[in-house]
């Protein structure tokens, strides 16, 4: 257990360690550059995604759940896809599709960066409102209903409040996906602390600056982390045991067109129109001759994005299980341990990848990495980041599927004559299954669309879609991104239609 | 003996109905020919029901009866595909359920998480001045004994006390109507006393007008002025507790209400019979079949020589042990109900 955790979160006080020894210049002459700016950045592009997301989400959610009107089960699916869209390729899609009304120079602007985030973040808020509109109590609303609300009010009086601690958990994904990210930032030219501690270590080459910088972003995660629990507050749940949600209203014929028109333009915007336009350039990269790259052809990026989701999804489940177990028959103590070693969710991805470097390069320099097994650049040292960053999701999926089985049902097994081992592996595992399977879809397709671990760490040799979409951004080459962008459209829909099938099976998003 | 009963029954049921024509104002809730049908199918059937300002009535049937669908229709939240629904004189269905001035209690309290003790009360005040609404809710607070309380968030408090809390909430508007669907099903047996007492008395210090939900026959003979009982959509009978539970209109009432064995009258009806209006005598061609204490005394199931059982829970001959030839004899006048279609 002590194991686990140690390794879980050592790249992170890695990175807090070097405050111990801040390089004070650095931070001077930082603050008199570039650092005002690129917190400016950073919060007006988190705020603003922030409310986009907030109300696509939450209004998408709502009219699925309140309402009903033809395809409505359809348009509640397809609604998550753009879960598989990430926003480097969205961003380059519109990027080029508005240079002409808006200008070369204009259309690289902090609010379309934040437009093109929010369409394809809005699913997390619209996975946890969904849940939270689906399991709220139905008779919460007609009681208010027969205080005198009439059903706008409900919603905005009942319904609303009831599900703000999902919604938190749901805006607090987005925002830290949106600190994290460095792709879409880059295209817009919006300068955020993400971009600023890639900038530092590439372009400057500054290893101990990007360390500093990257304190900020673990600082303003922690920052989020707590308004969330605040945001949760002492208000909570009423019991809602044994009641029935509140039966969808049928729309009118006008109405039900009006869904469906809201439902398709965010699909047009999220997913059909950009997969036209990269269908487009893929052809005039395929005219071209140009659907390789130095380093190999579609299928070897294909395979190692693969390969390296596979991997990392599946150690992150393992992981997540192995904690889980622990966690749960040690009690209080050990949830807290818990807790602390899945932190990595709420730290960055360029953060998690400079600690695991600085770590890793510091142990291997003291000969303490036995045979150069996660040497930097290796497969292992990869897979073990993305451990770091995304074992929270297999932690947290798990737990919160077996914290829902009766404890009648383990002390059934126990009495029945079952060890702990043959209780997880015939009693609750197979009884979280969902939670489980949900939280690796997630796991899955954050890991193929990831940018900044895998360009940080990847082994030679070892390049990603996502690492081709980079690189041809990064020099503009629109149409040779296209292929790639595609590619990850395509692998990443699997996962987000295991994780439909496992949330209608009964499982929970968790955060 | 069959006549005597069924006049008694009568004359009860005339001196109830006397109260009713004496009263000079209309009902408070008037029901009117309420059908509703889900997919074709009727669950709600024809009923029509009144009630009286004040008074409180019990609607009691089995799951699935249709009650449920019943108060949801007077409440608003569902409509009604015939039928009307007239409240303190007005006809209100076609009037969405804010404006119709029907409180609500659920079995789940269904309170507002969110929301501490005193809002959730002061939830439906919106249209008075700030401090007629806080009186308005300390007077409540008061009167369901949580003063103390109103500071706490609804998932801080007790099953009971969230029961209370939701009652003040649906009677501080000073609704037309409450209706309470199971409001103690979620309490376990001990509370679920106490609070049913402390509840009634609470609807009439406030000179609420309700209808109650249950399918407990023992919480419906203990609470309501009336108490109407529901079967497969319709209303079977509408009366005093104690009248529906001594003259049942049918075999169903009868023996929903408790333990009936039924023995065939001359008429092709039969004659209803409760275990203390049945002996069992040593001796004779019936049979006990089994013994069942039930701690104020014993009951025996007894295989009559026709084939039919019953249950006798008057034993003057002392103990009898399964296997043992009896007799059965009624102990007292027994009630009467005439053949009934398709039985």
């Amino acid at each position: 257990m002590v194991v686990l955790c140690t390794v879980l979160a050592a790249p992170l006080v890695v990175v807090l360690w070097s405050l111990v020894d801040p390089a004070g210049d650095v931070w001077r002459q930082m603050w008199e550059t570039r650092l005002p700016g690129m917190i400016r950045d950073t919060l007006t592009l988190v705020a603003a995604v922030l409310t986009g997301t907030l109300v696509l989400g939450t209004g998408l959610a709502w009219l699925v759940t309140a309402y009903d009107f033809p395809l409505r089960r359809v348009v509640g699916w397809v609604l998550v896809a753009p879960l598989a869209m990430p926003g480097y390729v969205l961003g380059m899609v519109w990027l080029n599709t508005l240079s002409d009304p808006l200008g070369a120079r204009g259309v690289r602007s902090i609010w379309v960066c934040a437009a093109v985030l929010t369409f394809t973040l809005y699913p997390y808020v619209y996975l946890f409102a969904r849940a939270a509109f689906r399991e709220q109590s139905g008779h919460a609303v007609a009681a208010a209903r027969s205080l005198g609300c009439s059903p706008a009010r409900a919603f905005w009086r009942v319904t609303l409040p009831t599900a703000r601690p999902s919604l938190a958990a749901g805006a607090a994904l987005v925002a830290m996906e949106v600190l994290t990210d460095i792709g879409t930032v880059r295209m817009f030219n919006v300068s955020t602390i993400a971009d600023g501690v890639i900038r530092v270590w590439f372009d400057n080459g500054d290893r101990d600056a990007a360390t500093e910088i990257a304190v900020l972003l673990v600082g303003a995660a922690v920052l989020l982390i707590t308004a969330e629990r605040l945001l949760r507050g002492r208000a909570r749940y009423a019991s809602t045991t044994g009641s029935l949600p509140t039966p969808p209203q049928r729309l009118s014929p006008l109405g039900s067109a009006g869904a469906l028109l809201a439902a398709a333009t965010v699909i047009t915007v999220a997913i059909a129109l950009p997969v036209r336009r990269l269908v487009l350039w893929a052809q005039e990269a395929e005219r071209n001759d140009q659907t390789a790259t130095v380093a190999g052809d579609l299928g070897y990026h294909l395979g190692n994005t693969l390969r390296i989701a596979g991997a990392a999804t599946a150690t992150c489940i393992v992981a997540g299980i192995a904690l889980t177990m622990v966690v749960r028959r040690r009690g209080r103590p050990g949830r807290v341990l818990g807790r602390l070693c899945t932190i990595g969710y709420a730290v960055p991805g360029p953060v998690v990848a400079i600690g695991t470097v600085v770590l890793l390069t510091t142990l291997e320099r003291h000969g303490l990495l036995p045979g150069g097994m996660l040497t930097v650049g290796t497969f292992a040292a990869l897979i073990y980041a993305l451990t770091v960053r995304f074992v929270a999701a297999g932690y947290q999926g798990t737990d919160s599927s077996m914290a829902k089985i009766p404890p009648q049902v383990v002390a059934s097994a126990r009495t029945l004559g079952a060890r702990p081992w043959r209780v997880a592996t015939r009693v609750e595992l197979p009884l979280a299954r969902a939670g489980v399977l949900a939280a690796a879809a997630l796991i899955a397709v954050d890991t193929v669309k990831e940018l900044p671990i895998t360009l940080l760490l990847r082994p030679f040799g070892r390049d990603t879609l996502s690492v081709w979409v980079w690189q041809a951004t990064s020099q503009s080459l629109w149409s040779q991104a296209a292929l790639p962008s595609l590619a990850i459209l395509a692998v990443g829909m699997v996962p987000v239609a295991v994780l439909l099938y496992a949330l209608e099976r009964g499982a929970e998003v968790v955060s | 003996m069959t006549a005597v009963v069924n006049e008694a029954a009568h004359e009860l049921t005339a001196l109830h109905r006397g109260r009713d024509a004496d009263a000079i104002a209309a009902p408070m809730l008037r029901v009117e020919g309420v059908v509703r049908r889900f997919a074709g199918r009727p669950v709600v059937d024809g009923v029509s029901l009144d009630i009286d300002a004040g008074e409180q009535v019990v609607l009691v049937g089995p799951s699935g009866c249709g009650k449920s669908t019943l108060l949801r229709t007077i409440a608003g939240l569902d409509r009604a595909d015939e039928g009307r629904i007239v409240l303190d004189g007005r006809d209100v269905s076609a009037i969405p359920a804010e404006r119709r001035r029907v409180g609500l209690v659920f079995q789940d309290h269904a309170l507002f998480g969110h929301l501490r003790v005193a809002d959730n009360i002061a939830f439906g005040l919106k249209d008075l001045s700030r401090r007629e609404r806080s009186a308005r809710v300390a007077e409540l607070l008061d009167l369901v004994q949580l003063s103390k309380l109103a500071r706490r968030y609804p998932h801080e408090l007790s099953g009971g006390e969230q029961q209370r809390v939701a009652l003040a909430r649906a009677l501080a508007p000073r609704p037309a109507v409450v209706l309470l669907d199971e409001p103690f099903a979620s309490l376990d047996e001990r509370l679920r006393d106490e609070l049913r007492g402390d509840v009634t008395a609470v609807l009439r210090d406030e000179h609420a007008t309700a209808l109650f939900v249950t399918h407990d026959r023992t919480e419906a003979l203990a609470v309501g002025d009336r108490l109407a009982v529901m079967r497969d959509g319709r209303l079977i009978q509408v009366d005093r507790p104690q009248v529906v539970f001594d003259h049942p209109a049918d075999r169903f009432t009868a023996d929903f209400m408790a333990t009936t064995s039924f023995l065939p009258a001359e008429d092709g009806g039969v004659y209803a019979a409760r275990p203390h209006q049945l002996a069992v005598e040593r001796g004779g061609a019936d049979r006990v079949i089994s013994r069942t204490y039930l701690g104020g005394g014993q009951q025996y199931l007894v295989r009559r020589s026709d084939g039919t059982e019953v249950v006798a829970g008057v034993a003057p001959d002392g103990p009898l042990e399964s296997g043992d030839p009896c007799t059965i004899r009624t102990v007292a006048t027994l009630h009467h109900l005439p053949p009934e279609r398709g039985s």
